[in-house]
């Protein structure tokens, strides 16, 4: 398991107790997103949709790169790894 | 904070409150989480400081929040958990559109866009949806409305913790004398509207808003989507009456200037006020005349009040954003899809603009403590 830390927008940190900056430990996106939903439940309703996948205006970066674009979707992680929740650009 | 009356307005950007001071006037506090929509809003009329909203956001989805601090600090709760595979049950959430208490303050509900109702008897911790009504064997004809399949109005009968009555659009009226276990449609007396494109004759009726009358358990009232089809000469009747728990209505809508609107309220005193807007098609004050109907006779009769005499206003006016307080003479507040804001303190025979334009208009709230 790699110690990574996982960024979330201040508009959310009301899911967080207030938090910004997270910590969790995986070594795939997937269990990434695994320990998202069990240790902060309201975070991931407003990540994911109904179906468990990422709500369609909602990015997820990994050391800055988009995930849906990385060649391996369910990247293996490593430790200091950063992933950032970030709302999509969602203007005209 | 100091306040004898606690205005909530719930907008597509923010919650704004207002305070009424001793002597009568409105103090707005500043903004309330601006980045979120408030579709839903449920105030304690024991404690002012204590708020629920629904809110939501066009990246984020929706969520219930509540504030024990007069909305300064907030935790939030989900509706439903996901599962192992990050899934949830039930249909798309889309939005909370009603929370209501129940009169003994134990249970909470929750009505939601896809139409489900959630229960909750731990103060808002957590929630369970009531399957009853949702696996009703009319569901797979189940269409929505302008607003998308939302249930709306949750209606508790004071006398009778298991009887309820819920409101979809453009569904119907259920009811339940169970607790929520077994449901029935109760739309007896209201047009039938094929233009819901549902097939199933028990599911195809936009109702707008109801409400209970305070002093008779068992009669309610009704805004309906009025409505005329291709051919006719006059839209369907638009306001209705139940004086049978809803199993049957009648049509109360002699006089008024146009019978299709949203919101309907009740006072303490069994008044109606009304809003009507000028049809289906765009749904703006008649002529351009902002102006509430009241009835004191149960809907037999109406009397207009104009609210901005000599200014044309062609906004229209949602279906939770009016709101009747507890005083009597009653307080009356509406506010329109344009953010113009509204309050009447001689139950409803004159209004007066608040001095504050806001973000379209979503729910309005209103105690007196």
């Amino acid at each position: 398991m790699a110690e990574v830390t996982l960024e979330v927008p201040a508009l959310l940190s009301d899911a967080t107790d207030g938090a910004t900056r997270l910590s969790l430990s995986a070594d795939r996106l997937s269990t990434a997103l695994v320990e998202l939903r069990q240790r902060w439940p309201v975070l991931a309703t407003h990540v994911l949709n109904d179906a468990g996948e990422l709500r369609p205006h909602v990015l997820l970066l990994l050391n800055g790169q988009c995930t849906r674009w990385l060649t391996t979707p369910d990247a293996d992680l490593s430790p200091g790894d950063r992933l950032t929740i970030l709302q999509a650009v969602s203007g005209g | 904070m100091s306040t004898t009356g606690l205005l909530g307005v719930g907008t597509r950007k923010g919650l704004f409150l207002f305070d009424r001071k001793p002597g009568g006037d409105w103090a707005m506090r500043d903004p309330i989480l601006p980045e979120w929509e408030v579709n839903a809003l449920l105030l304690n009329s024991n404690d002012p400081d204590h708020l629920m909203i629904g809110t939501s956001h066009w990246s984020w989805g929706p969520t219930i929040r509540e504030s024990r601090d007069g909305g300064k600090t907030w935790s939030q709760t989900t509706l439903r958990d996901k599962d192992a595979d990050g899934k949830a049950g039930g249909g798309p959430l889309k939005s909370i559109w009603q929370l209501v208490r129940s009169p003994d303050g134990q249970t909470l509900y929750a009505g939601v866009e896809e139409a489900a109702l959630y229960k909750s008897d731990d103060g808002g911790q957590s929630w369970d949806e009531v399957e009853g009504l949702t696996k009703h064997e009319s569901r797979p004809h189940w269409q929505p409305g302008g607003g998308g399949l939302c249930l709306h109005t949750i209606l508790l009968d004071p006398t009778d913790p298991n009887r309820l009555w819920v409101g979809i659009s453009a569904v119907g009226v259920f009811g339940t004398v169970d607790g929520g276990e077994t449901w029935a449609p109760m739309n007896e007396g209201l047009p039938k509207m094929d233009s819901t494109g549902s097939p199933d004759e028990n599911a195809m009726f936009c109702i707008h808003k109801m409400q209970l009358d305070p002093n008779q358990p068992g009669k309610l009232y009704m805004q309906f989507h009025a409505y005329k089809m291709p051919g006719d000469d006059q839209r369907t009747s638009g306001v209705f009456v139940s004086e049978d728990g809803a199993q049957n209505w009648r049509a109360i809508d002699n006089g008024l200037a146009d019978r299709f609107g949203f919101p309907l309220g009740v006072s303490k005193k069994g008044e109606l006020f009304i809003i009507p807007l000028h049809g289906d098609e765009d749904r703006t004050f008649t002529n351009g005349e902002a102006a509430v109907w009241r009835s004191e006779n149960g809907g037999n009769s109406w009397q207009k009040t104009v609210v901005l005499d000599g200014e044309p206003v062609y906004a229209g006016v949602l279906r939770d954003a009016m709101a009747v307080d507890q005083s009597e003479p009653a307080g009356v507040y509406f506010g329109t899809n344009m953010g113009d804001l509204f309050a009447s303190h001689d139950a409803g025979r004159s209004f007066a603009r608040l001095n504050a334009r806001l973000p379209r208009v979503h729910v309005v709230r209103a105690e007196v403590y």
